[in-house]
């Protein structure tokens, strides 16, 4: 059963993946100046020595060509013969299929260690966020269902809306101005706002603890704002059902009824929620990125985007693509495995 | 991320007139900025208006040893390789790694490095003879020698090396005849032609190439392998001040004290080049000293003076903003009002570029006078000038036969003063500029409608298909003042400046002139007459001269920061100390 449910899942990932790197490459062609900027540019380069560079960067062949190369079916169909389809290909090299993303245009570094080397950051910083967010949000939530209308049931109300109302970037530049500069004007102990250790000296683990504590909090205060509220309204339905009821009428204590009955049925719609974000995890939080100089795959995408760095871009997008649907694909696993009632199709 | 002008950051190399709008450019924020090429030739003349706190306060009397400074950039590097250098913070790590034959000071003047002397030019003024001091090593022990430069250079411009592809091929290729090592301690380099910025432009690092390369090292592989070497981030053998230790990439790049450098050991142990958020987060990051040293935004830098522990140092910077009318009639039904160059003056008189200066810059800026920044050592600030004077702008153009309609926008045979006032989107400093510019002018009948445009349109619609009718955008200068780029008439479209397709051959022979005189002081006079003739015509009037703001922990010594020396040259860094040696 699960066997199949698999295999039907990974073969309608497919087109979706093809559909992303087509879609991601024809966006990039047809974007904004030409395809290198610059390189026509150069008043000293003659139209001769603009044409060879084009050519050495493969731009002078048809584009399905490009595409083609780019993906790795152009290696597949030169190493079984077919290369004579493909008018006007020179210099085909291993693409994506063969596990190349190619080489930045920026750079000239490979595509695929950059994207490996800034995975770890964001990984600990979007999941750091996570915990945070639901380590947070239950109890959060859980309090104002059982107090519903009371003062801290409204507070909680409050804070909830501004999680959603406040920018992020808003919230990042306040709490370095006070837990940072402020701090540090008041001769406190003050929390780093920059990178992901202190140059020179840092690199130990409570120094990195140190720097990823303000872009994780900015990051799960809107998770947090929208987890709490799940869990609040789930619990109060929850705790209207009959069985709730049945376990009262029956001289269960409060407590048991709560976090027995209750909680355990009111988290399931969290865990979809949560499962959702899991494609966050590789996809990078590009606002606290920017904002904290976090060396993660967000702010890398967004850089290299600014910078017109076309392969990278390139290979972000698809890389972040197909992790996209094995995250979705994770959360429905985990769905069926916590809910009996969901059974995989 | 840094919305701030960045000009200066952009292109203070040759690399920039080479690769005129680069990709690094919007890497590092906005783009914006073109390229000229510049130069210098020999001569150690000074100019007095430059800022910076060089010199003056230069002592090592009570230096400390040992230490770090963090240095903050909101850009990682890219190549640190002379041959491939493309933007000024690979720049700024590369030149503290190879040194270069010669290098420049805060004044733009050449001085000696890897060698003992600037050389003169032969009496043909083709060919420049480098002696190399005696006794330089590699980080590894091997000698530094004459054939090391030769190398270096025949991979710019031999044909066998054409696999390398060097940046700065088509110029190596254009301007350099020959570079031979005539024994261990003299290099010989003969030019093709004259060409007064050869030695700014290939000898120092600075407005264009000239580190060099450990043969040794690097003869090993072959050409087509250069362009993707690791040794391009990670050098193995350098010559420099310091040597690499570590890259992370997206978050710092470190090197330390180089114990075989030829002017002996740097006192600070360690120099962190830290990725940061923007020029804005610079400010907070100096603040609680997680930076030492750092540029910092316009808006910033009042609420830095508050902080106790940093200095602040301004300058004015080579680069400047201006605005380009486009005069070609061809392109567009515009030029039949730019065409009349009483309406360029009077749009420029309307213009109050004191008030200009003050709110769009915060400012740090100062009004410009003429067409080249006022750092360059050609500057000279011609007689002709154009005080703001909005009674006389209007004046201007009722003489010009430009009548007020009852919309109050002037008009002339049929043609209403009206156009689009263009530049880069993103960058905020000129999306502002714009604003106010269309808004001055608005005060003498003319109505102007401002868009801001991706910069890879706007370099495009500048340089190529010349379909626009006024562009705003800002220039990074080289250490050299030669104009050619922007001004002569062989330069409109095909990639070059002169999108306003300004004509006038005084202007082309005088700018042939300029580069082909190498005596500075006879051409600092070819120059004043270009800008006494520019400063008529205006074609393409300048608005401001921005400035150069870093801040500088006041543990950090010496650290002699000015207009020419932000980025490659630092001449001043083997003085660089931390008073608390941590």
């Amino acid at each position: 059963m699960l066997l199949r449910f698999l295999l039907r899942r990974a073969l309608a990932a497919i087109p979706v993946v093809v559909g992303v790197t087509l879609i991601t490459f024809l966006l990039m062609h047809s974007a904004a100046g030409s395809y290198v900027p610059g390189l026509s540019l150069n008043p000293n380069l003659t139209p001769k020595d603009v044409e060879q560079l084009r050519s050495e960067l493969g731009l002078d062949q048809p584009i399905y060509v490009q595409y083609l190369d780019w993906i790795g079916v152009a290696w597949i169909m030169q190493k079984v013969g077919l290369a004579g389809v493909l008018v006007g290909a020179h210099g085909i090299t291993p693409g994506l299929l063969q596990g190349s993303f190619g080489h930045s245009m920026v750079d000239g570094t490979a595509v695929g260690g950059q994207i490996f080397e800034r995975l770890p950051n964001t990984i600990l910083l979007t999941l750091s966020a996570i915990l945070l967010g639901v380590l947070l949000s239950i109890p959060l939530g859980v309090m104002g269902a059982l107090r519903r209308g009371s003062n801290l049931d409204h507070f909680f109300s409050f804070l909830s809306i501004a999680g959603v109302a406040i920018p992020q970037f808003w919230l990042g530049l306040m709490l370095i101005l006070i837990f940072s500069v402020k701090f540090h004007d008041w001769g406190l102990p003050f929390l780093p706002s920059s990178g992901t250790t202190t140059p020179f000296t840092g690199g130990d683990l409570l120094d990195r603890l140190a720097h990823l504590v303000l872009p994780a909090l900015v990051l799960s205060f809107f998770y947090l704002a929208i987890w709490s509220r799940y869990t609040r309204s789930s619990m109060l339905e929850v705790l209207s059902q009959d069985y709730v009821r049945t376990a009262r009428a029956k001289g269960m204590s409060e407590r048991r009824v709560t976090y027995l009955h209750g909680l355990r049925n009111a988290v399931i719609p969290l865990v979809t929620l949560v499962g959702l974000e899991l494609p966050g995890l590789v996809s990078g939080a590009l606002v606290v990125e920017a904002v904290f100089s976090w060396p993660g795959i967000g702010l890398l995408a967004f850089q290299r985007a600014l910078a017109y760095d076309y392969t990278m871009v390139l290979g972000i997008v698809t890389f972040a693509a197909v992790l996209v649907v094995l995250g979705n694909l994770v959360s429905d696993l985990l769905y069926a495995a916590v809910d009996p009632r969901i059974r995989l199709q | 991320m840094g919305r701030r002008d960045v000009s200066e950051n952009e292109f203070a190399d040759f690399e920039r007139f080479l690769n005129a709008w680069s990709r690094r450019d919007f890497l590092r924020g906005m783009g914006g900025s073109l390229a000229v090429t510049t130069f210098l030739a020999g001569g150690m003349e000074l100019l007095a208006a430059c800022g910076g706190n060089s010199g003056s306060q230069t002592s090592t009397q009570n230096a400390k040893r040992g230490g770090h400074v963090v240095e903050g950039n909101p850009t990682d590097i890219a190549n640190l390789n002379p041959l491939y250098i493309n933007d000024v913070y690979s720049q700024t790590i590369a030149y503290r790694l190879y040194d270069a034959l010669l290098s420049v000071d805060n004044q733009a003047s050449l001085v000696p490095n890897l060698a003992t002397d600037v050389p003169k030019v032969s009496s043909d003024g083709l060919s420049y003879t480098f002696k190399l001091h005696k006794g330089v090593q590699w980080s590894d022990g091997q000698p530094l020698t004459a054939d090391d430069v030769a190398f270096t250079y025949q991979l710019m411009y031999a044909p066998e090396w054409k696999g390398a592809k060097a940046r700065y091929r088509p110029q190596a290729e254009q301007y350099i005849q020959s570079v031979t090592a005539a024994d261990p301690q003299t290099v010989v380099i003969k030019t093709t032609k004259v060409f007064a910025p050869f030695l700014i432009t290939f000898c120092t690092g600075t407005s264009g190439t000239g580190g060099i390369l450990p043969k040794h090292v690097w003869e090993k592989l072959k050409p087509e392998a250069m362009p993707s070497s690791e040794m391009n981030n990670l050098p193995t053998v350098v010559s420099g001040a310091m040597v690499p230790v570590k890259w992370d990439k997206g978050s710092q790049y470190v090197i330390k004290r180089n114990d075989n450098w030829f002017r002996g050991k740097t006192y600070i142990d360690q120099h962190v080049f830290k990725v940061t958020p923007s020029f804005v987060a610079n400010a907070n990051l100096l603040k609680t000293g997680e930076i030492d040293i750092g540029i910092v935004d316009n808006s910033v830098w009042d609420d830095l003076a508050n902080s106790q522990s940093v200095n602040r140092v301004a300058f004015t910077r080579p680069s400047y903003d201006y605005y380009l009318h486009n005069l070609d009639g061809s392109r567009t039904p515009k030029a039949a009002i730019f065409g009349d160059s009483q309406v360029r003056k009077a749009l420029y008189t309307a213009l109050d570029k004191k008030k200009i200066a003050d709110k769009v810059y915060f400012g740090q800026a100062t009004p410009a006078d003429s067409v080249m920044s006022s750092v360059q050592w050609a500057h000279t600030t011609p007689k002709t000038q154009y005080p703001y004077d909005l009674a006389k702008a209007n004046k201007m153009l009722d003489d010009a036969g430009w009548k007020k309609g009852p919309d109050g926008i002037r008009s002339k045979g049929g043609v209403k003063m009206e156009w689009e006032l263009r530049t880069n989107a993103g960058n905020a400093v000129r999306e502002t500029l714009i604003t106010v510019l269309a808004d001055q002018w608005k005060q003498i009948g003319a109505n102007v409608a401002t868009k801001p445009v991706q910069f890879p349109q706007l370099v495009t619609q500048l340089s190529q298909t010349r379909d626009f009718e006024m562009i705003l955008l800002g220039i990074s200068e080289n250490a050299d003042p030669d104009l050619t780029q922007n001004y002569k008439s062989t330069s409109i479209g095909n990639g070059a400046l002169n999108g306003s397709g300004y004509k006038n051959p005084e202007i082309d022979s005088l700018l042939d002139e300029g580069v082909q005189t190498v005596d500075r002081s006879k051409r600092k006079d070819v120059y004043a007459k270009i800008q006494d003739i520019l400063m008529q015509d205006l074609p393409t009037p300048l608005v401001t001269y921005p400035k150069g703001l870093w801040g500088i922990s006041k543990r950090v010594q010496n650290f002699g920061v000015g207009p020419w020396t932000q980025y490659g040259a630092r001449p001043w860094y083997k003085d660089v100390y931390v008073s608390d040696g941590k």
